[in-house]
């Protein structure tokens, strides 16, 4: 007996099964030279019980930090509709081949590293506490860099963990987005999709 | 390590059986086809699951192999085997795709992906060594150990496309590497004519794998599969037609 195996072409489409809801972003920092010295900020917007958004909370968005100093960072991602919450973070970590984390201190006077099109896309608006447009005023004195990498063959920031550093007296806000980048990945803003766009008040005095 | 190890250990018991030996064996061509049956990781389906990805699996289907192999006897039993044998395993099946597709949705965290394949395994080895012959009346019993090369002709091919992303599509290409391989075997002849013959054969193959190429990969994600490991098992049946005076 000979069996021919067939050979034909074949397609299909496989759609995802689940997803983990970003409900909540947690910016926890620790100054350098002094430990005691440890803000944190929270965005959160929770969901109804029908999975509906609710109002954004911003009441714990803000961050306050010393003048010219040196913060390391952490971002935490929770999923508050799961019990026990779900921390999204280890999630992004494990996925860190195609996410990145972008932060833009506003107002700045340099490139944009998020882009904004406002006014030309009166859509184009900034997430919550932050204002569109951004009114006139001095830059926020404050540097992000991002300390940790992904695992591919050529090593792209992934931006869970950063340093903070900060310079003069200045006030504004801080914008992060996370970019979903599957297979495109390849350390700009530009390819993929956003996962998360949140914003804080920041002072630095 | 282990296939060496079995494919010298079944050399030496070759050569150590030589000295049972009574009867002359003759010098034959045959030709055969039958049923070849995929093992280990060449015949599993498994994906894997998130960041511990089943690179090996092949997917490989029961198809068939046809070729043609020969014995010359340069001692009463023991001769020197040669083999030329074609072999298709088939490809990725509808369900095989489906399940590919969704190993591709969750590891790169995508709402869907599509996948799309074509193709089938398809190869032709060349195999050298020692056959062990013991003749009884109108039956001859062979066992050997052969070596040689594997030519792969193709390998199934699969395109990932992930949501609507149509510029970096994900491709596991047609194989047409060659690698090293190993064979043992029984079998049996039966003498219908002085001449001419029955043969029934069973021939497990293995191979640590032919290299596979893969294009657009940016990101380490998913299962990518850089080699194929190959075995299977052949059950044959065919001619045979001694060479020669007995």
């Amino acid at each position: 007996m000979i069996i021919f195996s067939c050979n034909k072409d074949e397609q299909v489409v496989a759609p995802t099964i689940s997803n983990e809801a970003l409900t909540t972003v947690q910016l926890q920092l620790v100054n350098v030279a002094d430990g005691t010295d440890k803000p944190t900020a929270q965005w959160e917007q929770l969901l109804d019980n029908n999975g509906n958004p609710l109002p954004v909370d911003v009441s714990e968005a803000n961050l306050n930090l010393k003048a010219n100093a040196t913060y390391t960072a952490k971002l935490v991602l929770l999923d508050k509709t799961q019990s026990p919450v779900f921390n999204v973070s280890d999630e992004i970590k494990e996925r860190a081949n195609y996410h990145l984390f972008f932060y833009q201190p506003l107002p700045t006077d340099q490139p944009l590293v998020i882009p904004n099109n406002y006014p030309t896309d009166q859509n184009d608006i900034y997430p919550e506490p932050i204002p569109t447009p951004i009114p006139a005023g001095s830059n926020l004195n404050l540097s992000i860099v991002i300390t940790d990498h992904d695992n591919n063959s050529q090593q792209y920031p992934l931006g869970l963990e950063t340093k903070f550093t900060t310079a003069a007296a200045s006030s504004g806000w801080l914008r992060i987005v996370l970019r979903h980048q599957p297979n495109v990945k390849n350390g700009t803003y530009a390819p993929g999709s956003t996962d998360l766009d949140v914003g804080f008040n920041v002072k630095i005095q | 390590m282990k296939t060496k190890s079995i494919f010298f250990s079944a050399t030496f018991f070759l050569i150590a059986m030589t000295s049972y030996a009574q009867n002359k064996a003759s010098n034959y061509i045959g030709f055969s086809a039958g049923v070849s049956t995929p093992l280990g990781d060449f015949s599993k389906t498994g994906t894997g699951s998130l960041n511990n990805w089943n690179n090996n699996s092949g997917f490989a289907k029961t198809g068939f192999a046809f070729g043609v192999e020969g014995a010359y006897y340069f001692l009463p039993k023991l001769g020197l085997a040669g083999t030329l044998y074609y072999s298709n395993h088939g490809g990725f099946s509808k369900a095989d795709a489906s399940k590919l597709g969704d190993s591709y949705t969750d590891a790169f965290g995508v709402d869907e992906s599509t996948v799309k394949t074509s193709g089938s395994y398809s190869s032709i080895n060349a195999m050298l060594g020692p056959q062990l012959s013991f003749p009884i009346n109108k039956l001859t019993i062979d066992v050997r150990a052969l070596g040689g090369i594997i030519q792969s002709l193709s390998t199934p091919e699969m395109t990932v496309q992930l949501e609507d992303n149509t510029s970096t599509l994900l491709k596991q290409k047609s194989s047409t590497a060659s690698a090293f391989g190993w064979q043992v075997g029984a079998g049996l002849r039966y003498a219908m004519t002085s001449k001419l013959g029955l043969m029934f054969r069973a021939d497990y193959f293995n191979s640590d794998g032919i290299k596979i190429k893969n294009e657009n990969r940016s990101n380490n994600a998913g299962r990518m599969v850089t080699k194929q490991p190959m075995s299977w098992i052949n059950a044959s049946v065919g001619l045979v037609f001694s060479l020669g005076e007995k």
